[in-house]
């Protein structure tokens, strides 16, 4: 019982040092490194001139044929010191760079992996280390021993050392919370083999990161010590005290300034460089262990989609309701901006909502059933767009209307409740000035009267204390509670139809049926439509008279919830419905559906089910399957929907509700 | 609230003696012999035992550094072996240029590098890809290189503002404004790209937010959720640069001062390096430390007010 | 067959339907069920530094009681914060009780393992294993399937490479999945494919007790239902006993032979699976049903 093993494919993470080599910026860095490295140790061989060798009369040439780079104010060659200079400052940058590997990453690792006293001694000390100047301390240190620059840079590294040591235990405490951390210590491996195996390989990338930013720094502080004089003494140069020359001559010769400090920043630059582009490479790998992003598809162009019909005649099936629907959306077709270009991920959906009407919109995830909530707000993803059809609310086309159009509509006549309650809220407002700000948008007024309105608003959803949940942070709620501040704010503007997106899916049992009898209560008393996006059967078939069930970007089913989970129409709906845990047997098998879902991109020209369904023929994978119309006021996308119904429905009558 | 500062106190406390300490033990341990520097070459065995009773020498170090301390906690930071000078007097003289440069260098950077950083985050695009551009070139330019460079070109080449000096506020305000001009570009320049990048990143980690989505489904404004939520939620990490900024500043105002011959504590700092003169610079580095401190304690004050879950009652 | 229609579920021994697991389960002759394998006496933990905090400790765990025999799954059924999850840290080793033992009956000899040192944790991960909820954080991304669930083989077992490469396949297959997967990075696996994998990486050692962590809550319910019925098979074939926690009343009821409620850190109710999902006595356990 193999899910699909076509759907397993190769896809191997490149090792860092393979990604980071891909990308043409990281190699031009390495190159002008390596080359600087070169040129310094192989300066008294390649070097035009000695480095001190003056010539007095050609000083302040410019650059020239003799001297490509000029020469300074007394006659050196520019090209030769620069060559020669660049010795001490790599080696006191690698000095300094080295320091802050040992010290600063290696307290970083150990205070991460081995928290306890350790961690709390390491965080109080580099607490009190962050606030030591380093440049002036550097200073002192000068002073004391002299100029003696290897042993300044090592310094340098100690007193930078606590900054990288904090960034790099963070990132070994993120890794050691993994639960592939936690699963290793269970399978028997030792710490050290945890720390060497797991720890360690994902922790090198912020090392590295660090690493090279800092000696980009100390490149930049040991020329200008050397600038101030602290360096090597002269004549032997060195890029600080080159720039320092330049300075004294700039109002003859300017140009002095720039061959050392060019050669200089861009060794800075490159160092800057490889760290981002390390940094760019842990993240794309990094995102490899973080569940895929919507799945999505090439976009069909108008022209090559399958006409809905093109084999078999469409029979819409809508409302039979005689009054006309609040929200009417027909033949809806969205696609988001995905990896392989603009993607459908939503296609062909039919969907009515009545005034007053709970409607729910029921799958799994990655089906769509989200982006239609946010396709009707105007609020896609990105530069997600609907591509076709309409979508009417009371009486306005919303697709391709201006933008002012749909925001006018946003709170005043359709709102949203989002899934989890805790980040649906500003964390840094009081509840109530959030709610307060969206009365008064609405409906104007004072700032006090649109205070006070906020508080009966929190009463209205029966908040316990509204005055006092009104001054609230969103943290000191609870998950039932912010989910009740965050109905209430989508009730400031009064509105007439409400998207709650999975309005309960992040809450404990208890609290769920509290928040979805409150739901129930509101839209009562206002007469306000509610669709309700949820994965739960639960939910939907306590909540909504209709009912739509998406599956791979299309609505496969609806009609009246009752009649649709007693007598599904479409084999998905079916397979769901016998595949929840609650209505068999215990311990027999579940009827699971077989195969996975095919993402977006995977989708076939033919029934998206086809694949995983029993019952599919060759007609059905032949081309696109409209919405049929099998009873009055029920809808399916399938074409064998009467084998479907023929069965005994008793056990699936008690489906949901039990 | 009040532990965290009182903890903050606590630790800033023990920080102060501990920069202190150290710097008198290197002190200390360094080659050379204060009074025979201040006597000079030629002087008596006699005078030199005098002269170093009186300046407590021929004690054990943490006993002089106990003279030291109690001195120091009356204000009293000694005097310069090298010029006489009283290092306290010398010390508030120069502070307010400092000071000057680095209330003006992080006022500048912080407000054009958040406004650049909005700009940046709402619109995109171009504007984006050339704060990361500028931010690149602003890391990787040496401060003293770029400064000699604008030098050459304003001041020298053009001469629009003084190349070297500073004028005291009190003195000529519009004299200190221009005299600040250069330094503080050289010492913004680089933070801007910083700021700006950095508010940029937290702004579309706000804006991608789901409250973003809440608030704007259900009507609030896009000024309101840009500037009211969306900035407030962005400026934790950015009020956490603001802080390593100006502590930063601490480093390149020696650079900045020294090439702009300015009289500030940076200058005196190098200066008193090359000397030699340990009392000069173990003073400033008190100083320092005691501005950082200043510095952080703000920095967590401000945490205080931006993020209520530091909020306590 | 051919004429009843596929989705009615009749019993479900149903042989050649459409839709019903393609691998046959061998009746295992039931293990004895008295026979113990873990006893969990008086069990407290506590979360948070010790007099530190301006808090009071409030325990997450206080005073729990459980018994699981061999071949048997223990459903800890609870809501957030009910200390489900600390339980089960708690007797892998994860979190230091602070009061309380945990006895493990091994073959050979009962053992106190509350607090354990570190060699005899490592040699416990032959007989004690664990199924985390999530299975995107609990596969080392940058390592291939075969290197994860070979580590503990080498370390644990001294497996020669050729001995641990024939028994991860054994264990790949065991879930449903070809011996190929071992060169495949967890990357190219979708969630219900990462959540077999981490049953096969349980597996590996051959454990008697698997700790099942909300195994099936971050999954689809079509996803889910291949999990729970691969992991009801692997217990019937293996002997391998459960201890299941789940948020989720209609999936203890299905997996578990007996559960226990727990709220806030203590036990409200415990009994057999069908009798708690039935006929609840604690007015918690009721409140939970009708939710």
């Amino acid at each position: 019982m193999t899910e699909l093993p076509s759907a397993v494919r190769r896809h191997r993470p490149a090792p860092m040092v393979r990604t980071v080599l891909r990308r043409p910026a990281a190699l031009v860095c390495l190159a002008y490194l390596a080359l600087l490295v070169l040129a310094s140790l192989a300066a008294p061989w390649l070097a035009p001139h000695g480095p001190t060798a003056t010539d007095l009369d050609h000083v302040l040439t410019g650059p020239g044929a003799a001297h490509p780079l000029g020469t300074d104010n007394l006659g050196r060659d520019v090209l030769s010191r620069l060559m020669y200079g660049g010795r001490p400052s790599l080696i006191d940058a690698a000095v300094a760079a080295s320091t802050v590997l040992v010290v600063g990453a290696g307290c970083g690792v150990t205070a991460g992996f081995l928290g306890g006293w350790f961690d709390r001694v390491f965080s109080w000390a580099v607490d009190v280390m962050l606030a030591i100047p380093v440049l002036v301390t550097l200073l002192v240190v000068l002073a004391v021993v002299g100029d003696h620059q290897v042993l300044a840079m090592a310094v340098l590294g100690v007193l930078v050392s606590p900054g990288v040591a904090r960034v790099v235990r963070g990132a070994t405490l993120a890794v050691r919370q993994e639960l592939y951390v936690a699963a290793a210590r269970v399978s028997g491996l030792g710490r050290r083999h945890i720390l060497v195996r797991h720890v360690l390989p994902r922790v090198a990338g912020p090392v590295v990161v660090q690493v090279s930013l800092f000696a980009g720094g100390a490149l930049m502080i040991d020329a200008g010590l050397s600038y101030l004089g602290f360096g090597a003494d002269p004549p032997t140069p060195t890029w600080g005290n080159m720039i320092a020359d330049a300075a004294a001559v700039t109002d003859r010769q300017p140009w002095l300034l720039a061959p050392p400090g060019v050669v200089l920043g861009l060794a800075i630059l490159a160092c800057g460089v490889l760290g981002d582009a390390v940094r760019d490479a842990g993240a794309g790998r990094s995102t490899t262990a973080t569940p895929p992003a919507p799945r999505s598809r090439p976009s069909r162009s108008r022209a090559s989609r399958p006409r809905k019909g093109t084999s078999h005649p469409p029979v819409p099936a809508s409302r039979t309701d005689s009054s006309p629907a609040l929200l009417s959306i027909h033949d809806a077709t969205v696609a988001l901006p995905g990896p392989h270009g603009m993607t459908t991920v939503v296609e062909g959906v039919d969907l009515d909502i009545g005034p007053g009407e709970t409607v729910g919109l029921v799958g799994e995830s990655g089906c769509g059933k989200s982006v239609t909530g946010r396709a009707i707000l105007g609020l896609l993803p990105g530069r997600g767009e609907i591509t076709e059809g309409s979508i009417v609310f009371d009486g306005t086309e919303l697709v391709g209307a201006d933008p002012r159009t749909v925001r006018a509509l946003r709170g005043r006549r359709i709102a949203l409740v989002s899934q989890t309650p805790l980040t649906s809220l500003d964390p840094v407002i009081p509840v109530g000035g959030q709610i307060a700000e969206l009365v008064r948008r609405h409906h104007g007024g004072t700032r006090r009267a649109a205070r006070a309105r906020a508080v009966e608003l929190l009463r209205a959803v029966r908040v316990a204390e509204p005055e006092h949940v009104a001054t609230c942070h969103v943290h000191e709620l609870s998950g039932g509670m912010a989910q009740r501040a965050a109905i209430a704010l989508a009730l400031a503007g009064e509105p007439d139809l409400l998207i709650a997106d999975e309005p309960t899916t992040a809450l404990d049992a208890g609290v769920r049926a509290e928040v979805l009898d409150l739901l129930r209560q509101v839209q009562r008393e206002r007469g306000l439509a509610v669709l309700l996006i949820s994965h739960d059967w639960k939910v939907i078939s306590r909540m909504c008279r209709r009912t739509y069930v998406m599956y791979a970007g299309q609505v496969v089913e609806s009609g009246p919830t009752a009649d649709l989970l007693a007598h599904p129409r479409h084999p998905y709906t079916a397979g769901l419905l016998a595949s929840a845990p609650g209505r068999a047997a215990p311990r027999e098998p579940l009827r699971a559906i077989p195969g996975t879902v095919p993402a977006p991109h995977e989708w076939p020209p033919g029934c998206h089910f086809a694949a995983r369904c029993a019952l599919a023929t060759p007609a059905c994978a032949a081309a696109a399957v409209p919405l049929l119309e099998p009873a009055p006021d029920r809808g399916t996308r399938c074409l064998r929907h009467t084998e479907l119904g023929k069965g005994d429905d008793r056990d699936r009558a008690t489906a949901v509700r039990s | 609230m009040l532990r965290l500062i009182a903890r903050r106190l606590l630790v800033s406390a023990v920080l102060v003696l501990l920069v202190s300490l150290l710097t008198f033990l290197l002190q200390a341990a360094a080659p050379g012999d204060t009074a025979r520097t201040i006597l000079g070459d030629h002087y008596s065995p006699e005078a030199h035992r005098l002269l170093a009773h009186r300046l407590h020498l021929d004690e054990p170090v943490l006993v002089q550094y106990a003279h030291w301390l109690g001195q120091a906690l009356r204000g009293d930071l000694g005097s310069s072996p090298i010029s006489g000078l009283d290092v306290g007097a010398e010390i508030a003289g120069r502070l307010p240029v400092t000071l000057s440069l680095i209330v003006c260098t992080t006022t500048v950077t912080a407000v054009l590098g958040v406004a650049l950083g909005v700009l940046s985050a709402v619109r995109g695009g171009r504007i984006g890809r050339a704060v990361d551009l500028v931010s690149l070139i602003g890391y990787a330019l040496p401060g003293f290189w770029l400064a000699l460079v604008l030098v050459a070109l304003l001041a020298v080449a053009v001469p629009v503002f003084p190349a070297t000096g500073y004028v005291a506020f009190a003195d000529a305000p519009a004299g200190w404004a221009r005299s600040l001009v250069l330094p503080v570009a050289t010492l913004a320049l680089p933070g801007i790209a910083v700021f700006a990048k950095q508010t940029r990143d937290a702004m579309l980690e706000a804006l991608s937010r789901d409250f973003v989505t809440t608030l704007r489904a259900n009507g609030a404004s896009r000024a309101s959720v840009v500037l009211r939520h969306a900035l407030r939620n962005a400026a934790i990490p950015v009020v956490t640069l603001v802080g390593l900024t100006s502590v930063g500043l601490l480093s390149g105002t020696v650079f900045v001062e020294a090439v702009f011959a300015m009289p500030g504590l940076g200058g005196l700092a190098a200066q008193a390096t090359t000397q030699h003169d340990i009392p000069v610079i173990q003073g400033v580095v008190v100083v320092f430390t005691l501005v950082v401190v200043a510095v952080n304690l703000a920095v967590d004050l401000a945490y205080a007010r931006l993020n209520p879950k530091v909020r306590v009652p | 067959m051919t004429e009843r229609p596929p989705y009615v579920p009749e019993t479900a021994a149903d042989e050649g339907h459409p839709y019903a697991p393609d691998t046959a389960v061998a009746a295992r002759p039931p293990t004895d069920a008295t026979e113990p394998l873990l006893e969990v006496q008086e069990l407290s933990v506590s979360y948070g530094r010790r007099g530190r905090s301006r808090h009071p400790l409030r325990p997450a765990v206080d005073g729990v009681t459980l018994r699981l025999s061999r071949g048997e799954t223990l459903g800890l059924l609870g809501e957030s914060g009910s200390g489900k999850s600390t339980i089960g840290k708690a007797i892998l080793g994860l979190v230091r009780p602070a009061a309380g033992r945990i006895v493990f009956h091994g073959a050979v000899q009962d053992e106190d393992i509350t607090h354990a040192p570190p060699a005899r944790r490592r040699r416990l991960a032959r007989h004690i294993q664990v199924v985390f909820q999530d299975p995107y954080g609990s596969l080392n991304p940058s390592r291939t399937i075969g290197q994860t669930l070979s580590e503990p083989l080498h370390i644990t077992r001294r497996h020669t490479r050729g001995q641990a490469a024939a028994r991860v396949s054994d264990s790949l297959n065991l879930v449903g999945l070809t011996a190929d997967a071992a060169e495949r990075y967890p990357a190219a696996f979708s969630g219900g494919q990462r959540q077999r994998i981490a049953i096969a990486r349980a597996l590996v050692l051959e454990p008697d007790l698997i700790v099942c962590d909300e195994p099936t809550s971050a999954l689809d319910l079509s996803v889910q239902a291949h999990v729970l019925n691969l992991l009801v098979e692997l217990q019937q074939t293996l002997g391998v006993a459960y201890l299941f926690i789940s948020h989720d009343l209609d999936v203890i009821r299905h997996v578990a032979h007996r559960a226990a409620v727990l709220r806030g850190g203590t036990v409200v109710e415990e009994g057999t699976a069908d009798r708690l999902t039935t006929r609840p006595s604690h007015p918690y356990t009721r409140t939970l049903l009708t939710a």
